[in-house]
């Protein structure tokens, strides 16, 4: 036990390197509440492969705590529709196993020293609502029990991000959501009904530590941010004006349309951003003209958009993000 | 939409900007081509544990999907020897976990409601050793077969899958997998099937194409 004199005397002499662990490594990270809807666990609670998918109807679950002890798997299907509250689709798919871990359990139970319901893989793919693919992101751990140390949560479970593709490539982080598994379906229901017998809406939360994460880049004389009618430097001495068209030039906005990564961006037609594309002025979302690879790079993008009428004099912060993973914030000079 | 012409203006005015996308962050990647040998699928059409890899002889599963007896949500083990590496000889452990979905925007009966097309969800395990058999690294690696290939994947492939960790020389990577066939011209056997006839009965080629980066 450390004893609390030393604890008072030590915070003196470390004070110069106290004022450095401002810029310790703490990893940036971005939170996605991700909305299901539709949400059913199929149950398997029936041992003949032949009978699964086969009953159009409401087929409940012979239930797992219930008539079955321990151990069964379920797979969980639910609709994507909503990522920070903005409209989105796509596919949520999860993998269970019961273990039912308690330091008091029932008959049937497994007697552990925390208490667990089940492993759990998870699979969120997320597009955007014109279908187009954002990202796929992968988690797994264990579902029930306390949320582990450091997560911003009470949410009863325990989840990390393996993984992820597209604009989570190399994602890593960890998962809560409201540790319910939609309603409880026996997996002899027929999941191409899934929308008409209904299931529960459910909501995740992932907190996302990307592999890499947009920047705009920075040249010798500030940030690279143009006006876009001749594409000088936005500047002190030649700022930008409310409602003008900018361009910004910024790294790790992730795939464009058609190029796979790692791939220099074509120029003739130049290529899109493939991931939904948004510019903060002063905390305010900005006009986003476009957003496209810059020709010849593999990781270079431009981004046009246009300052928000209301933006007042003196200086503005910009920030770009893509796939809901925001840059640093650049200050500009505005008029 | 940005206009032609000013992207081609673009090219000379801020040569600045573009000189610093060089130091941009795209992490390294490292391009492993696996050849797998004796790949087999070992899917769950019987229900009795205790029947499980018994049989000797050839037995077919009774199929998933389609004409299968099964109509979704099975089972299946995939197991395979990986033969090389980059084209250098290799030896190994292929392994892989599946759960059947058939999820479409536009189901069959049986097959899952959702906005996009995939079939499984699959976790995989690539165990590499050297040609004497020194263990080299394990790659772990999961998502969904089939439907499309992920934004940014340099592939036709039909799956979407992220590498989710390793060991030995491949500690902490991350990336992606693509894969050849992706399991879908696996021979489908019972999981009644006794897996040690696979080697000498079957040679069937295909590659897992794993992107990883630290």
């Amino acid at each position: 036990m450390i004893r609390t004199a030393n604890i008072v005397v030590a915070l003196v002499p470390v004070a110069i390197a106290a004022s450095h662990l401002v810029s310790a490594q703490q990893l940036p990270t971005t939170t996605l509440t991700v909305d299901l809807a539709n949400t059913v666990e199929y149950q398997e609670d029936i041992y003949d492969p032949t009978k699964f998918a086969r009953n159009p109807n409401v087929t409940p679950s012979a239930g797992i705590g219930g008539a079955i002890a321990n151990f069964a798997p379920a797979t969980l299907l639910a609709d994507i529709v909503a990522v920070n509250g903005q409209p989105a689709k796509g596919l949520y798919a999860g993998r269970t196993r019961d273990i039912a871990a308690s330091t008091n359990p029932m008959p049937g139970q497994a007697i552990a020293d925390v208490g667990r319901v089940a492993i759990r893989e998870h699979i969120f793919e997320i597009l955007q609502p014109d279908g187009t693919p954002i990202g796929t992101i992968m988690a797994m751990g264990f579902s029930g029990g306390n949320p582990p140390p450091g997560q911003p949560s009470t949410e009863r479970a325990n989840w990390a991000i393996a993984g992820g593709t597209g604009a989570f490539l190399g994602a890593r982080g960890q998962v809560e959501g409201t540790g319910t598994g939609g309603r409880a379906a026996s997996i002899a229901e027929d999941p191409a009904n899934r929308r008409l017998n209904g299931g529960t809406p459910s909501r995740y939360i992932l907190h996302i530590i990307p592999m890499t994460t947009p920047q705009i880049v920075m040249t010798a004389n500030g940030p690279a941010v143009t006006h876009s009618s001749d594409f000088s430097l936005v500047s002190a001495s030649k700022p930008a004006a409310a409602g003008e068209i900018l361009s910004l030039f910024a790294t790790g906005l992730g795939p464009v349309r058609g190029v796979a990564t790692g791939q220099p961006f074509p120029s003739n037609p130049v290529a899109p951003v493939n991931s939904p594309v948004q510019v903060m002025v002063n905390g305010t979302a900005a006009e986003v003209i476009g957003a496209v690879g810059y020709p010849g790079a593999v990781d270079g993008y431009q981004v046009n958009f246009r300052m928000p009428s209301d933006t007042s004099k003196g200086t503005a912060t910009i920030q770009v993000s893509a796939a809901w993973i925001s840059s640093a914030p650049v200050t500009i000079a505005v008029q | 939409m940005i206009p032609r012409a000013n992207v081609a203006v673009i090219l000379f005015s801020v040569a600045i900007a573009a000189g610093n996308f060089a130091s941009a962050q795209q992490p390294p990647t490292v391009t492993l081509t696996i050849d797998l040998g004796n790949t087999l699928q070992h899917q769950a059409g019987i229900y009795d544990p205790v029947k499980f890899a018994r049989n000797a002889n050839i037995t077919p599963s009774l199929g998933i999907g389609g004409a299968g007896a099964i109509a979704n949500f099975a089972v299946a083990t995939l197991v395979a020897d990986i033969v090389a590496v980059n084209r250098e000889p290799a030896k190994g452990l292929y392994a892989g976990n599946t759960r059947v979905i058939s999820a479409s925007a536009n189901p069959n009966p049986g097959q899952a409601i959702a906005d996009l097309t995939r079939e499984a969800l699959r976790e995989h395990i690539l165990e590499i050793l050297q040609p004497d058999s020194t263990p080299i690294g394990t790659i772990i690696a999961m998502g969904f077969s089939g439907g499309n290939p992920p934004p940014g994947q340099p592939s036709t492939e039909r799956a979407n899958w992220a590498i989710a960790g390793g060991t030995g020389a491949f500690l902490g990577v991350r990336g992606q997998a693509q894969g050849g066939t992706g399991g879908c011209g696996w021979r489908a056997a019972s999981m009644a099937e006794d897996p040690r006839i696979a080697v000498s009965t079957w040679v069937v080629l295909s590659s897992v194409f794993c992107t990883s980066s630290r």
